[in-house]
């Protein structure tokens, strides 16, 4: 996606976090502070680009995480998250060491940390649409891995970070008793670096890549199930089309949430 | 250092670089070999320098023999997929990947189905570059298959993988124009079909003090056929540095002798002019301060310096011997195991093949009914695989130092004789030269302790 299409995504986006007063349905009577803390699974694969877009890999990146949301005033939530990754950056290979490397090692464990919000903008009759936010950020840790090909024993280590950023609006269906259906378009980002380390005998390098996903919009469909007032439950599945390359159409890359959250 | 100790030296050298160029030349082949032309199909394939693991939007499926035709065709509708091709012979599937599904969790979830005997990507392989040079297939050094090397009767057959994997190599690099290697030698043939478009410029020549380094030997010419003779243009022979270049230097007489102070300058200048490798297929039995001076000269200037080991299976000669500046390479043959003329000794950084070689010689020397072509042995035909490499290792990695270079090839190389000396021996020194695992990514997988 060139770059005047997403500063378009983000007007719009802006546009909505501005919507009429009288649009509004929420007012904003402090409702004091209630307390959400939630767990969620997420489970990413994008696809990345790396070397100014010459190369292609596929990031995986399974994530568990706690949350603890905090509604400010009533239909204004604020968020921190913290939690694990892991994270699979097989087939970035790496020529700016003295032996070219190609990583295909698997994941990589690492502490995330983030924030989200979460504001009503509208409501009407059994339709509500909010605006939705959400950072991530994955810290990374080091991992060595072994080198064994060669006649001189040699090792590496390994370290990638990322993070993820989501804006957007949800569109939330509010009809059923229990169930809500909701539909999301979002703004999407992810960017992150892998930096590797090589020592083989006397030879040493350093290289860290920049990656970034392909895509920068993505859709959302879920379901919301409220047994209790206190208790939110979410599944939901991300879709994030991206252009393949000239002549090869588009692809689409997946993610799933599920998630729970409490409140008091 | 006295008058009187200089000139002996120098007489010394000289003598001793006569008498390795003599043993090189003696055991050159006398006649060329028939080699048929024209009879060679044109097999090269364009490289990729670097290529996903499998091909995106497709797996490959094989059902157990038992599922009837009709369940195997429900099955793949049931996987939201579609048959691109079949491979009968193998009753293997090419079966499309839904666009919202990667390859990876189809064949997770087909692994999972009883009725598959395996679901697998549809892996990309890599091209092995092939020219098609028509005596390619007798260049066993740059990729064995096992084949005879040669095409009269009694010639050799090698052993397959016994070789420097150039083919491998050349998926990753063929080299850049920019990189030159300088032939320190008897001149080359600039004439030459498989070297015309080869050669940078007409060099310098030390012997004749002039400014056209024509060789009047043949040695300089082979060794310039191995580094660099022009790939896939059907003719002759591959070089194992594809796209560099060649700069003669003259500074051996047409008996293939030269003085320390010819080498010397020939060396320097080849420095300043634009070399990236340095190629000494010649030697003596003693080192001078001198030749010493020259050689850490090129080296602080970034040049990668490679030198034969000598032939006479005794200590290794000089320069090679200089083991701060210079890479001493010994001989293998077309069965990986060292020749038993390849000089010797600690000093002894790598092997590379050096019986049975295959190389331009000048269009003179067999007359104009022969082709210009010949086998010869020698550690003098080791050294231009080793500076073929580095060219392409400097191609790739702009960046290294001629230390690193040289610890690259190290570390790279095969140890083939590991059965008697394993790890770094004063034979082969690391081993026989690997292009592959010197230029293409080493694929990780293993965590330290796994």
């Amino acid at each position: 996606m060139n770059r005047s299409r997403r500063k378009r995504i983000l007007v719009w986006l802006a546009a909505l976090a501005f919507v009429p007063a009288g649009l509004r349905a929420q007012n904003d009577v402090p409702a004091g502070l209630h307390l959400k803390p939630g767990f969620h699974f997420e489970y990413l694969s994008r696809t990345l680009t790396w070397d100014n877009d010459a190369y292609q890999s596929t990031l995986i990146m399974p994530t568990a995480y706690f949350s603890l949301d905090i509604e400010i005033v009533r239909g204004f939530t604020f968020g921190i998250l913290g939690g694990y990754t892991f994270s699979n950056f097989n087939g970035l290979v790496f020529r700016q060491l003295p032996f070219s490397l190609d990583y295909e090692a698997g994941a990589i464990n690492g502490f995330v940390l983030g924030a989200q919000m979460q504001k009503s903008l509208f409501s009407s009759g059994f339709w509500e649409i909010t605006a939705d936010a959400q950072f991530l950020a994955s810290l990374g840790t080091t991992k060595v891995f072994t080198i064994d090909q060669l006649n001189t024993s040699g090792q590496f280590d390994a370290k990638g970070t990322w993070m993820h950023l989501q804006v957007g609006p949800t569109v939330i269906y509010r009809g059923f008793e229990l169930f809500s259906p909701f539909i999301g378009a979002a703004f999407d980002k992810l960017w992150g670096t892998f930096t590797v380390n090589e020592t083989i005998g006397s030879l040493t390098g350093s290289e860290a890549k920049s990656v970034a996903g392909k895509g920068a919009l993505a859709v959302t469909l879920g379901m919301m199930y409220e047994p209790s007032p206190n208790l939110s439950l979410k599944l939901s599945g991300n879709f994030i089309p991206y252009n393949k390359g000239t002549g090869q159409g588009l692809g689409i890359d997946l993610g799933g949430t599920v998630r729970a959250v409490f409140s008091f | 250092m006295t008058p009187h100790r200089h000139r002996t030296d120098r007489i010394a050298a000289v003598l001793a670089v006569a008498a390795a160029a003599v043993l090189a030349a003696a055991s050159f082949a006398s006649h060329t070999p028939k080699v048929p032309l024209g009879t060679v199909s044109s097999i090269a394939r364009r490289g990729i320098s670097s290529l996903p693991a499998r091909l995106d939007g497709q797996i490959l499926v094989k059902f157990r023999k038992s599922v009837p035709l009709a369940l195997q065709a429900s099955t793949i509708v049931a996987y939201r997929s579609r048959v691109m091709t079949k491979i009968s012979r193998l009753g293997v599937y090419v079966m499309e990947v839904p666009a919202d599904e990667t390859p990876e969790k189809m064949v997770y979830a087909l692994r999972q189905n009883p009725d598959v005997e395996y679901a697998e990507p549809n892996v990309l392989l890599r091209a092995l570059i092939t020219p098609n040079d028509p005596l390619f297939k007798y260049q066993y050094a740059l990729s064995n298959t096992g084949q005879i090397i040669g095409s009269v009767p009694g010639s050799p057959q090698g052993k397959a993988s016994a070789d420097i994997k150039a083919p491998t190599a050349w998926g990753e690099t063929k080299g850049r124009e920019d990189i030159i290697v300088a032939v320190v030698d008897s001149g080359v043939d600039m004439a030459h079909p498989d070297l015309q478009n080869k050669i940078q410029n007409s060099g310098k020549d030390f012997i004749n003090n002039d400014n056209d380094a024509t060789d009047d030997l043949w040695h300089g010419t082979f060794v310039a056929g191995i580094i660099a003779a022009q790939n896939d243009n059907g003719e002759g022979i591959a070089g194992v540095a594809w796209n560099c270049k060649i700069l003669p230097v003259k500074v051996l007489d047409n008996s293939g002798v030269g003085s320390t102070d010819q080498v010397a300058s020939g060396i320097l200048w080849a420095a300043d002019n634009g070399a990236a490798v340095i190629n000494l297929s010649l030697g003596a039995e003693t080192g001078t301060e001198t030749l010493r001076a020259a050689l850490k000269y090129a080296y602080d200037k970034g040049v990668i310096i490679v030198a034969a080991a000598g032939n006479g299976n005794t200590n290794v000669f000089y320069p090679a011997a200089y083991d701060t500046y210079v890479l001493a390479v010994a001989a293998t043959d077309y069965n990986d195991n060292r020749a038993d003329f390849s000089n010797f000794g600690a000093r002894i950084d790598v092997a590379a093949p050096g019986v049975r070689i295959l190389s331009t010689v000048p269009t003179w020397y067999f007359g104009p009914d022969v082709l210009p072509y010949g086998y010869a042995d020698g550690t003098s035909f080791s050294a231009p695989h080793v500076a073929g490499l580095a060219a392409l290792i400097k191609s790739l990695k702009s960046w290294l130092t001629p230390a690193q270079i040289m610890d690259v090839i190290r570390y790279s190389a095969d140890d083939v004789n590991s059965s008697q000396f394993l790890g770094k021996d004063e034979y082969i020194g690391y081993g026989r030269i690997n292009m592959e695992k010197a230029l293409v990514p080493l694929i990780i997988n293993k965590p330290v302790g796994q």
